[in-house]
């Protein structure tokens, strides 16, 4: 289906078409890695908004990528579950098993590396999340399995 | 006894994700004792049954289905939070992933109280897992025709810790950047789409059912006078048995720390960073003190608001990093420009 009849079948469904904007970006982004200009008139579109409105709705929001990212995204938590039982350790070893810091993505474009704010499973924690499935706890020396593992599912 | 299942209930034993299981412990029964009730009644026993909102504010939620106009001549809308992004709560994840029905359940019984015939469940971006299992349950139901004439959408975020305030997640779910509108106007009197909204979290609508089920009077019997029934406390840090638990509100925290989650692994007996989680995010160092679970402050008395039910013990202060390692991108955007509450 073309990305518009999605849009269009999604905004069909709330009262008002710009209700559709983060369903809408969300689809986007998941059909072209990340919202392109090229993605963000093709949303404009299809919901009839001006692309500003839809960078500006988009550039609020942390999931959004407004630059391309890699194929596959690792997020720590580090707030405070989390650091208290060693989060920055779980990044400091991120960092050097894929060799870049956070906020990142390596060379092949293949990992993002990314520090975020509280996942909200502090009672297993430390908690990461891999292409957005949480994961925990998880201690420095699962890291290196972790990042072999999505070396391995490229 | 503290503990108590009852917004969980059944969930340790049967696969409650899944609608025949619900409906064999009596699920969705709640629904057609609602609807056989005028809405104005069904709101009459949400206000006798004393329910303080779960999201951390204590609001009582048949007062507020009280403060909407059904005669506004726009349609009212139930707004379900679940943007749960406050660090330490776990508690709706909890609900969403094993209870879904309940709040599904939950949802309709509110939706008949306010003549609402659309209902907005507005999950975070981050919980993939919790949307897709609340997704299917919400398929399920629909599917089987429990809905009737209202219709449950589930509308996720997509990571901003703002749109946990209401007026913010409403102008994230009408399309927007999630800002916080100024107040007045009030949901209820001008929400979403400009027209009377109930917000609740996701605890708040769930434990609905249950009112249903007991009847307004046994249920505010249960635990506290002035706040009654059972809440899922967060607990995490460095305690023994993290985790949720639901409790019998008015059980004293000391209970939670010590009884139920084991206490802190080295022994220790006070506990230096205690946190209350209420909106005002008061900070209680030293001693653990007799903390009551009340819900809403007993002006005087040295209670605090329950907040979002979620302490986060420390008793190891060698184990935080000595600066803390800084917000993280997301906060120090705009997406976090304003605190909530």
């Amino acid at each position: 289906m073309a990305l518009a009849d999605q849009i269009h079948q999604v905004a069909a469904r709330y009262p008002d078409r710009r209700s559709a904007m983060l369903p809408a970006l969300r689809m986007a982004q998941e059909r072209y890695g990340w919202l392109s200009p090229e993605a963000l008139a093709e949303v404009a579109d299809a919901l009839e908004y001006t692309p500003a409105y839809c960078v500006s709705v988009a550039s609020f929001y942390d999931m959004f990528h407004l630059e391309p990212v890699g194929e596959h995204e690792v997020e720590v938590c580090t707030n405070l579950s989390c650091a208290l039982v060693g989060a920055r350790e779980v990044v400091r070893a991120f960092e050097s098993e894929l060799g870049i810091s956070a906020g990142q993505t390596t060379d092949d474009g293949h990992v993002t590396l990314r520090v975020v704010e509280c996942l909200n499973g502090c009672g297993y924690a430390p908690v990461i999340a891999v292409d957005h499935r949480h994961r925990h706890p998880v201690n420095p020396d699962d890291v290196p399995g972790i990042v072999e593992e999505l070396r391995a599912g490229s | 006894m503290p503990v108590l299942e009852s917004l969980l209930a059944g969930a340790d034993e049967r696969d409650l994700t899944k609608l025949a299981e619900y409906r064999a412990i009596g699920g969705y029964k709640g629904v057609e004792k609602a609807r056989a009730m005028t809405p104005d009644d069904l709101i009459t026993e949400l206000q006798e049954a004393n329910l303080r909102g779960r999201g951390g504010a204590g609001f009582p939620m048949g007062r507020k289905a009280s403060l909407i106009d059904r005669k506004s001549g726009k349609p009212a809308y139930l707004v379900v939070n679940a943007d749960e992004s406050e660090p330490g709560a776990f508690k709706d994840r909890e609900v969403i992933t094993r209870v879904p029905h309940r709040l599904i359940e939950g949802c309709l019984i509110a939706a008949h109280a306010i003549e609402a015939e659309r209902v907005f469940i507005y999950i975070r971006g981050e919980y993939l897992t919790e949307y897709e299992i609340l997704q299917a349950a919400v398929d399920e139901a629909g599917k089987a025709g429990i809905f009737g004439a209202c219709d449950i959408l589930v509308h996720r975020g997509a990571g901003a810790y703002i749109c946990g305030e209401e007026t913010a997640l409403l102008d994230s779910l009408e399309g927007r950047r999630g800002q916080p509108r100024p107040r007045p106007p009030f949901p209820p009197v001008q929400g979403l789409y400009d027209a009377p909204t109930q917000i609740n979290n996701v605890c708040t609508i769930a434990t609905v059912p249950i009112i249903m089920e007991l009847g307004a009077s046994e249920f505010a019997k249960i635990g506290s006078e002035s706040s009654p029934g059972t809440a899922i406390f967060s607990i995490s840090g460095n305690i023994e048995r993290p985790g949720n638990y639901e409790l019998v509100l008015g059980t004293p925290m000391r209970e939670l720390v010590y009884d139920i989650a084991g206490g802190v692994p080295d022994g220790r007996s006070n506990v230096p960073g205690e946190r209350d989680r209420a909106s005002r995010c008061e900070e209680l160092t030293g001693t653990l003190r007799e903390q009551c679970l009340k819900q809403q402050p007993d002006a005087g008395r040295g209670d605090t608001g329950r907040g979002d039910s979620a302490p986060a013990e420390d008793t190891r202060p060698r184990n935080l990093p000595r600066k803390p390692m800084g917000p993280a991108p997301d906060m120090r955007g705009g997406a976090a420009g304003r605190p909530p509450g």
